[in-house]
């Protein structure tokens, strides 16, 4: 095999994929768009496209398994089979089939596939319901021009071109407004009307880029990163310099690193709309093995995200639609008493707020109730007897490892994973997951991820004469209290009184099991953190500021420890370390704090 | 035959067909390729180019603008009214060729092709266009 070869079979497979991933999408959308005629016509397309290329390079097993498949879409095209789930699911299983192909081929170019049994069920359908005037799938051979030829009444010397010929053809029937029938048995094959015109004209070409790797790209975020610092750090030091041209180069200077800062950023980002498609498959299988019937609803597919936010998301995802789809929904006869539609929804959304990205995984089940919950983390000793636990709190035992609200745990939601590694996963992409519940009327997850992880907008703080950094996403306020607001409770520890709400205090040093100077309340900062469901503050000596750093992993060797995102450079050249609040707290002793149960349970 | 400093537009949605065809061409001994991933770039590449395009080698089934669409843009353009247009398509599109021929189509291909059938392909055309002049 020459190079060339080699390169094109490789580029093809790379291509194969993303057709293989929209035909797929296609299928799904098959079952509910049965009379929109676009959507066979882009399935059709996108295997012709396989078939063909695939022959063009040589694969030769897979263009036969697809021209099958072409076959069988055809029957779909031309009405004469009818668009149900169980063709949807033999679709399905194809796509797959060839997914499973290029993969292998991508492995090994020379690999080989069995694909008899799927190849039979489609000849199955294929022979067996065909209605009488079976349709001809020309040999793959056999050129058009000839077989025209060869059926033509018209006789045509030998010697003349093919093409001339059909042309004459052609154009004694324009004439005489009749076209012969020459080419009509091959037309049967494929009455094919031309694709739709185009209703957005989509100039930018899907496949026109290059290939960079991840670890350059890494590079250059960084490198951007630290360039963005020492422009806050020009910018204020601009005043200094007298000349004014210098101020000015500076403040442009200072514009164009924001837009290679958000350029450098967007290259890593990558839509979430093949993670949201898998969903739908997820959904619609899930759904069947369950007996539920369920519908997916989509938006917001094109927003964004950091590849390595999306390819952390992807798990806690599924078990999230999963959760969804299984506990969530109720089965129909269920949602007939309860006088709702016995279609069940499911809602998969994204969207930006602010410095976030939100997507959200709502259902329209039978919600949680919280009395359950409580009666379940009972029975499982993660509550005390006589615990009173609020609504929201019950709520958030979901989250307690080892907490699974089904009594039988199905082979759809019961793999080991429960919602507190989804919480884990979440929370390790800096990440948040909100919940809101009504009984009766659904559960609605909130996943809130931040824009990218690579640089974050910190509070500059100092304690015991060292300079910490606090992400600003974490920090809901930040008061000076007076004394009379701090008090010290028995078996609690100290307790800040924040508009007629008791919030459990830490000092930052004993977070750091660090040496802690005595000093009164009013002369230390209280940063109010809101980010877990139970508040808390902790004090640090001064607030310096607020400026945007970049995270530096700690290394191998510094990776166990908790309570550190990382560590940054900060504009003078000095380092600081990244606190993460939530994990400083949890790690602290129970014996601290009355709420540490709970905060177990979180 | 062309010259082979004819610029040559191929139109295909496939990399994979694109990159095979411009290598075929190259094969051929044409130096001036250039690509377009679905009809309406085709277009617009080729209403753009500059010095023009001497042949377009078009597939049939793409989005946005499909091969057949883009063929009766051309012919309806003054500019472009003798401009050799070869459509590639796949054996079950033999229909259409009909419809191509209408259009004004100048040859079509088969895919998968040999750098041998191209180059008959072009030679026919080649030859009709010294013949019509």
């Amino acid at each position: 095999m020459d190079d060339f070869e080699k390169e094109l079979k490789v580029g093809f497979l790379d291509e194969a994929s993303q057709l293989i991933t929209d035909a797929e999408q296609c299928f799904l959308n098959l079952e509910s768009s049965k009379d929109d005629p676009s959507v066979l016509e882009k399935i059709f397309r996108l295997a012709h496209n396989l078939k063909g290329s695939g022959k063009a390079v040589g694969f030769t097993e897979l263009s036969e398994f697809t021209h099958q498949l072409e076959s069988l879409l055809l029957k779909l095209k031309k009405g004469e089979l009818n668009i149900d789930s169980e063709i949807v699911s033999l679709l399905l299983l194809c796509n797959d089939h060839l997914r499973l192909m290029v993969d292998g081929l991508k492995a090994d170019i020379d690999a080989k596939f069995d694909s008899t049994q799927l190849l039979s069920a489609i000849g199955a359908i294929l022979n067996g319901q065909a209605p009488a005037k079976a349709v001809v799938i020309p040999s793959a051979d056999a050129f058009p021009e000839e077989a025209a030829v060869a059926a033509s009444p018209i006789p045509i010397p030998s010697t003349q071109d093919p093409f001339e010929a059909l042309e004459a053809v052609v154009q004694n029937s324009v004439e005489a407004q009749v076209i012969p029938l020459p080419v009509a048995p091959v037309a049967q094959v494929s009455p094919k009307a031309p694709a739709p015109p185009a209703t957005t004209a989509k100039v930018a070409a899907s496949d026109e880029s290059i290939r960079v790797s991840l670890g350059k790209l890494d590079q250059l975020v960084n490198n951007v990163g630290e360039m963005v610092i020492l422009q806050t750090v020009l910018n204020q030091h601009k005043n200094k310099v007298q000349s004014a041209l210098l101020q000015k180069t500076i403040t442009q200077l200072s514009k164009i690193s924001k837009n290679i800062q958000d350029i450098s950023m967007s290259l890593r980002m990558i839509p979430l709309k093949q993670t949201f498609q898998k969903m739908q498959r997820i959904v619609r299988d899930t759904s069947k093995t369950l007996g539920k019937s369920i519908e997916l609803h989509i938006s917001g597919e094109e927003t964004e995200l950091d590849k390595t936010v999306l390819e952390n998301l992807g798990d806690p995802l599924v078990h999230l639609i999963r959760n969804a789809v299984d506990h969530g929904i109720e089965d129909p006869k269920e949602r007939a008493a309860a006088g709702k539609d016995p279609v069940g929804n499911v809602y998969l959304k994204a969207y930006h707020q602010g410095d976030h990205i939100v997507i959200e995984i709502k259902d329209d089940g039978k919600g949680l109730d919280a009395k359950k919950l409580t009666a379940k983390a009972l029975e499982k000793g993660l509550l005390r007897p006589g615990q009173t636990l609020t609504d929201q709190e019950a709520y958030h035992l979901i989250f307690a490892p080892g907490f699974s609200t089904k009594a039988v745990v199905t082979d759809v939601s019961g793999r080991g994973v429960g919602m507190d590694v989804v919480r884990t996963n979440i929370e390790r992409l800096s990440g948040e997951v909100q919940l809101t519940t009504t009984l009766g009327g659904g559960t609605c997850f909130k996943i809130l991820l931040p824009l990218t992880l690579a640089i974050i907008d910190g509070m500059l703080i100092t304690s015991e004469d060292e300079r910490y950094v606090i992400p600003l996403a974490q920090v809901f306020e930040s008061i000076r209290p007076q004394d009379k607001d701090v008090h010290f409770v028995t078996g609690v520890g100290e307790v800040l009184t924040l508009r007629e709400e008791n919030i459990q205090v830490y000092r930052l040093p004993t977070l750091l099991s660090r040496k802690l100077t005595p000093k009164p309340a009013s002369d230390t900062i209280a940063i109010v953190v809101r980010t877990s469901e139970k508040p808390f503050a902790v004090l640090v000596d001064e607030i310096i500021g607020q400026q945007q750093v970049v995270i530096k992993r700690l290394g191998a060797e510094l990776q166990h420890i908790r309570g550190f995102s990382g560590g940054a450079i900060l504009g003078d050249g000095r380092a600081a370390l990244i606190l993460d609040m939530g994990e400083l707290v949890s790690k602290t002793k129970p014996s601290q704090a009355k709420t540490s149960h709970l905060r177990g349970v979180a | 035959m062309f010259d082979p400093s004819t610029r040559i537009l191929v139109i295909d949605d496939m990399m994979t067909m694109r990159k095979l065809v411009s290598k075929v061409c190259k094969e051929l001994g044409f130096m001036d390729l250039t690509e377009a991933s679905d009809g309406a770039l085709g277009w617009e590449a080729l209403a753009n180019a500059k010095p023009p395009i001497g042949l377009v080698i078009s597939d049939w089934n793409m989005p946005n603008c499909t091969g057949f669409d883009l063929l009766k843009r051309v012919r309806g353009d003054q500019r472009f009214k003798e401009l050799p247009f070869v459509m590639v398509t796949a054996e079950s599109e033999n229909s259409q060729v009909i419809d191509a021929i209408k259009a004004g189509v100048s040859n079509y291909i088969i895919k998968p092709f040999t750098a041998d059938t191209l180059k008959e392909k072009l030679e026919a055309v080649h030859k009709k266009i010294l013949a019509g002049k």
